[in-house]
C-alpha cells in the first residue's frame, strides 16, 4: 500500500491548527528582556524595521549593500609585543597564515608618549604591546608588509598624533599612495581619561586633537581611516 | 492594536528597487550573477540577500512549533535537546564507569558502541547499565549485530528510553549483503517494531552513511527518506500499521560545515518525512521525525586537529538550531584515535556551553522567520523531494540500489568533492589551505586513518559505497614527507622574492601555503635588491625548491628567465603565477612548474614529492 508520492503537495500546509501554545514561563535575560519560549509570525506585527536594507540608512542590515558577499570582513588579530622586529616577524607569520588585517597593540610607554629609554617608563617598555619611539621603529614594524594592501587598526589614543604620522610616513616611504591606506586608529581619549589613565593632555585639549584628526581624514578624502575615532567600549567593561 | 508612537519615523521602509540600485552602483560594472549569486553544490542558487517579500511564497510561516508538518520542530516551547555522549565499549565495566562519569557531568543520553560480532549476555548488559537512572537518561545501542537478543534483554528494563539502530537497508548499501536474507532481515524489522517499548526506537535510518560517502545535502536527504519510506512500505505490507511503525524510527543524521544549509536541512527533513508518514495514513503526532545527529567525519582533519573542535562546534550549532532531538559531538580526535578523556570532555562541554552559556535551549525553532533560512529550507525540501520521487520512479530505495542509481550519484558527488578539495575550490583549513607550517605528526597513525572505510562483503550482491574524509588525500601526502624527514633533511621551498612589495609578498604567501600543504619546509625571504644577490643566496643555502615571487611585469624583461637559467641545474625552479607571454618564454626555456590559483594543489604537490624522491 505504497502511496503515490506524486500526489503529495509538500507545500500544502494545513491551516494553523488553532492550537494554543502552552505559554510557558518567559526567560528574563540579564538585560531584563523577557524572552518567550516560542515565537510566531504574530510577534512581528507592528515592527517598523522589517523592511530596512543594507547600505541604506539606518543601515540596520549593515553599512554596505551586500556586506560580505561582495567583500568579506577583515580578519584581524590584536597583537604587539616586545620590539618592532619581533612584532613584525609575528605579523608576517600571521599574514602568511591567512590573516588579512593587523591590529597593533602598543606598550604603555608609547601610549604615554615616552621614549623607551626614559627612566619613568623603564618597567613598561615592550610589555603588553610593542614599543615604538620613532618613524624608524614604525618602518621596522611594517617591514615587508605592504601597507597599500593591508588594513591596519591601531589602538592608540594619547600619542595619537605622532603614531599616526609615523604610520603614514612609513607607508609613503614603502611606496604606498596616500589614498591606498586603510584602517582605524582608536582615538578615544575619553575612555583613556576615564578608565586607563594613559592620556597625555587633559580632555578638553585632547578633544581638540580628536576633532582635528577627524577633519584631517575628511580633508584628505582618500585617507580611509575608517573610523578616525573608534569609540572603544571594551575597556569600559573592565 | 493600540496606536504607539513610531520609533523610526525619519527612516521609511526601503524598497527592493532602491536596494538593488545601491548594489548596482557598488558593483561598479561587475556582473551581478557572477559576483553575488552563489551556485550551491545542491543545485540551487542562493541570492546575496533575502528580505520580507521572499517569505511570501513560504507556506509554513504562519505555523507554530510542534504543528504538522513540523518544519518548526517537535517541541512546542523551548529547545531542549539531549546531550549524548558515545562510548566505545571494549570492557563493560570500564564503559559503565565512563558513562556514569559523563552523566554526572551533564550528559543525559549515552550511546554505547558495542563490538560488532560479540554476543552480550544479561550480566554484561546489566553491568553496562549499572547505576544509570533509566528515567533520566536515554540509552542507545549501536554497531552490534545481535539485535534480537539485545532487544529481548532491553525490553525487560522498565521505562527504558533510547534506541537500538537496526538498519539492514543502509547496511546493504555499505556491505552489499543482508544479515541473513532480505526476507529474514525484514522479518526481524517487523519484530523490533513490535517490541512493546514506548520511547525506545528500534529502526535506525543511518543517513550519515550517505553524508560521509560524499553525498550532497539534497542527495543525503532524498536517500535517507527513501530508506525510511522503504521500511514503511515493507513493514506495512507485513501488516503493521503506519502508527505502529513511524514512532519506532529514528534518523541518525550527520551534520557538516555548511552552517545555514545544515540548519535548514533539519527543518526540511521533518517537513518531508511528515508528509510521507501522513500519505500512509499515519496520525499527525506520529509524523514527527526523530532526529539524532552527530558531526560528519567527512570534513574532519588529522593535521591541525584542534581545528576539528571549531568544526564540530559550528556543526552542533546548526543541528541544535535546526531542532534535532539529540546530538553527539564528535570528539576532535575521533578521526584518528580512540578518543582520549580530554577529547571526550571537551566534546561534551561544547554542547553544554551552547546550552548553559549560549542559551540555545530557550526558544523553539529560533531560525523561523529568517528570510534566508526559510528560503533554504524551501529550496532543500523541493530539491530533495524531487530526487526522492526520482528514486520512487525507479521502484524505491532497494530497486535504486540494485540498479546502481544511488551509488552512481554518490560516486559522482564524492569525485567532485575530491577534486574541489584538490583544487582548493573547497577549503579544509590546515589541510589544503593555511597549513600550520611548523606541524609534523608526532605519532604513527593506524592504517585506517588515511584510508576510506570500505565495508564491502566478499559476497556483495550490489555495488557498495565507502565513507571517507576529504582531507585524507592531502594527509597521505604530508605524512609521507613527515616520514621522509625522520631520516632525511626536510626539503625546503625557498622564496626568491624581488621587486614590487605587494606582489612578491602575495605570491610568497601563496607559494608558502602551497608547499606547506605537503609538509615541505618553507623559507620566506625579505626581498632581494638584485637578482644576483638572490641567486648567490640561493646557491649558498641550497634549497631543494626555489620559488620565484614577484610581479608579472618584473618576471618579464628576462628576469625570471635569468634566475631559471642560473639555478636550473642546482634546484627545482618554480614560478609563482602564470604571467601572460612570459610564461610561454619560460616554458620554452624548460621551466616546467608554475603554481597559481588554478593549479591542482594535490596533483602538483604529488609531482614535487616524486621529484624530491619522497615517493615513487
Amino acid at each position: 500500500m505504497k502511496p503515490n508520492y506524486k500526489d503529495i503537495n509538500i507545500n500544502a500546509i494545513p491551516k494553523h491548527s488553532g492550537l494554543i501554545l502552552p505559554n510557558g514561563e518567559p526567560w528574563e535575560t540579564s538585560e531584563h528582556i523577557m524572552v518567550k519560549p516560542a515565537y510566531t509570525e504574530k510577534d512581528l506585527e507592528g515592527m517598523e524595521h522589517l523592511n530596512y536594507a543594507a547600505g541604506i540608512a539606518p543601515f540596520l542590515r549593515g553599512p554596505y549593500s551586500t556586506m560580505y558577499v561582495m567583500r568579506p570582513w577583515t580578519i584581524r588579530q590584536y597583537a604587539g609585543f616586545s620590539t618592532a622586529e619581533e612584532s613584525n616577524a609575528f605579523y608576517r607569520r600571521n599574514i602568511a597564515a591567512g590573516q588579512k588585517g593587523l591590529s597593533v597593540a602598543f606598550d604603555l610607554a608609547t601610549h604615554r608618549g615616552y621614549d623607551a629609554d626614559h627612566e619613568r617608563v623603564m618597567g613598561d617598555v615592550g610589555k603588553a604591546g610593542v614599543s615604538i619611539c620613532s618613524v624608524e621603529d614604525m618602518k621596522v614594524l611594517f617591514d615587508q608588509i605592504p601597507l597599500n594592501k593591508m588594513s591596519v587598526s591601531m589602538t592608540m589614543n594619547g600619542a595619537v598624533l605622532p603614531i599616526l604620522a609615523f604610520y603614514i610616513v612609513a607607508a609613503l616611504e614603502q611606496g604606498a599612495q596616500y589614498e591606498e591606506l586603510q584602517g582605524t586608529i582608536q582615538n578615544d581619549i575619553l575612555k583613556e581619561f576615564m578608565v586607563r589613565n594613559t592620556y597625555i593632555y587633559p580632555p578638553e585639549f585632547s578633544m581638540r586633537i580628536i576633532a582635528d584628526l577627524a577633519e584631517h581624514a575628511e580633508v584628505q578624502q582618500h585617507l580611509h581611516l575608517g573610523l578616525p575615532h573608534a569609540g572603544s567600549r571594551c575597556h569600559l567593561r573592565h | 492594536m493600540e496606536e504607539t508612537k513610531r520609533l523610526f519615523e525619519e527612516f521609511p521602509p526601503v524598497s527592493t528597487e532602491e536596494w538593488e540600485a545601491v548594489i548596482e552602483k557598488d558593483l561598479k560594472g561587475a556582473d551581478y550573477n557572477k559576483k553575488l549569486v552563489w551556485r550551491t553544490a545542491e543545485g540551487f542558487n542562493v541570492r546575496p540577500y533575502y528580505r520580507a517579500e521572499n517569505l511570501a511564497d513560504i507556506p509554513w510561516t504562519g505555523q507554530q512549533p510542534n504543528e504538522f508538518p513540523y518544519v518548526r520542530g517537535n517541541k512546542a516551547e523551548g529547545n531542549e535537546w539531549l546531550v549524548r555522549q558515545d562510548i566505545t565499549v571494549k570492557n563493560v565495566h570500564e564503559a559503565n564507569k565512563v558513562a556514569l562519569n559523563a552523566i554526572s557531568r551533564g550528559a543525559n543520553s549515552i550511546g554505547f558502541k558495542l563490538e560488532y560480532d560479540k554476543p552480550y549476555d544479561t550480566i554484561a548488559i546489566s553491568t553496562l547499565l549499572n547505576g544509570i537512572d533509566q528515567n533520566a537518561v536515554e540509552i542507545n545501542f549501536y554497531n552490534n549485530k545481535y539485535h534480537l537478543p539485545l532487544l529481548e534483554m532491553l525490553s525487560k528494563i522498565p521505562g527504558i528510553k533510547g534506541s537500538l539502530n537496526y538498519d539492514p537497508l543502509t547496511r546493504y548499501l555499505r556491505r552489499g549483503v543482508w544479515y541473513i536474507t532480505e526476507g529474514a532481515d525484514m522479518e526481524l524489522a517487523y519484530i523490533v517494531v513490535k517490541a512493546e517499548m514506548p520511547g525506545f526506537q528500534t529502526i535506525g535510518v543511518n543517513s550519515h552513511v550517505f553524508t560521509n560517502a560524499g553525498s550532497t545535502i539534497v542527495q543525503e536527504m532524498a536517500f535517507a527518506l527513501a530508506v525510511g519510506a522503504e521500511y514503511l512500505d515493507k513493514l506495512t505490507e507485513k501488516g503493521l500499521t503506519i502508527d505502529e511503525i513511524a514512532p519506532k524510527m529514528r534518523f541518525n543524521v550527520a551534520v557538516g560545515q555548511n552552517y545555514f544549509m545544515e540548519m535548514a536541512k533539519m527543518r526540511a527533513y521533518r517537513l518531508l518525512w511528515a508528509n510521507i508518514v501522513k500519505a500512509y495514513g499515519g496520525k499527525e503526532e506520529n509524523a514527527k521525525m526523530h532526529i539524532h545527529a552527530t558531526n560528519a567525519e567527512l570534513g574532519m582533519s588529522l593535521y591541525d586537529a584542534y581545528v576539528n573542535m571549531l568544526r564540530t562546534t559550528s556543526g552542533t550549532m546548526s543541528a541544535v538550531l535546526g531542532g534535532v532531538d539529540s546530538f553527539t559531538v564528535m570528539p576532535f580526535d575521533a578521526p584518528f584515535e580512540l578518543p582520549t578523556d580530554f577529547a571526550d570532555r571537551i566534546a561534551r562541554n561544547q554542547q553544554l556551553i551552547l546550552k548553559e552559556e549560549a542559551h540555545f535551549d530557550k526558544v523553539a525553532d529560533p531560525a523561523a522567520g529568517s528570510y534566508y533560512i526559510e528560503n533554504l529550507t524551501e529550496s532543500l525540501a523541493t530539491a530533495a523531494w524531487d530526487l526522492f520521487n526520482k528514486i520512487q520512479d525507479e521502484g524505491g530505495y532497494l530497486e535504486a540500489v540494485r540498479k546502481g542509481m544511488i551509488q552512481g550519484l554518490i560516486k559522482e558527488s564524492a569525485a567532485k568533492k575530491f577534486s574541489n578539495v584538490a583544487t582548493r575550490r573547497e577549503t579544509i583549513l590546515g589541510t589544503n589551505q593555511f597549513p600550520n607550517f611548523t606541524e609534523s605528526l608526532k605519532f604513527t597513525p593506524e592504517a585506517w586513518v588515511m584510508e576510506a572505510e570500505d565495508r564491502r562483503d566478499e559476497k556483495a550482491e550490489v555495488e557498495t559505497i565507502v565513507t571517507f574524509r576529504a582531507a585524507q588525500q592531502f594527509e597521505k601526502l604530508r605524512y609521507a614527507t613527515d616520514v621522509y624527514a625522520q631520516d632525511h633533511k626536510r626539503p625546503v621551498a625557498w622564496m626568491f622574492t624581488y621587486g614590487n612589495l605587494a606582489m612578491r609578498k602575495a605570491r610568497a604567501n601563496f607559494a608558502s601555503n602551497f608547499f606547506a600543504c605537503a609538509g615541505i619546509q618553507v623559507v620566506d625571504n625579505p626581498g632581494f635588491k638584485t637578482l644576483d644577490e638572490g641567486i648567490a643566496a640561493a646557491r649558498n643555502e641550497k634549497p631543494e625548491i626555489v620559488v620565484i615571487c614577484s610581479s608579472d611585469e618584473e618576471y618579464g624583461e628576462g628576469n625570471a628567465l635569468k634566475i631559471y637559467e642560473e639555478l636550473k641545474n642546482e634546484t627545482i625552479v618554480v614560478l609563482a603565477g602564470n604571467p601572460e607571454g612570459t610564461a610561454d618564454i619560460l616554458k620554452e626555456a624548460g621551466l616546467k612548474y608554475f603554481i597559481h590559483v588554478k593549479s591542482n594543489v594535490l596533483d602538483t604537490l604529488t609531482e614535487f614529492q616524486k621529484q624530491l624522491g619522497i615517493t615513487k
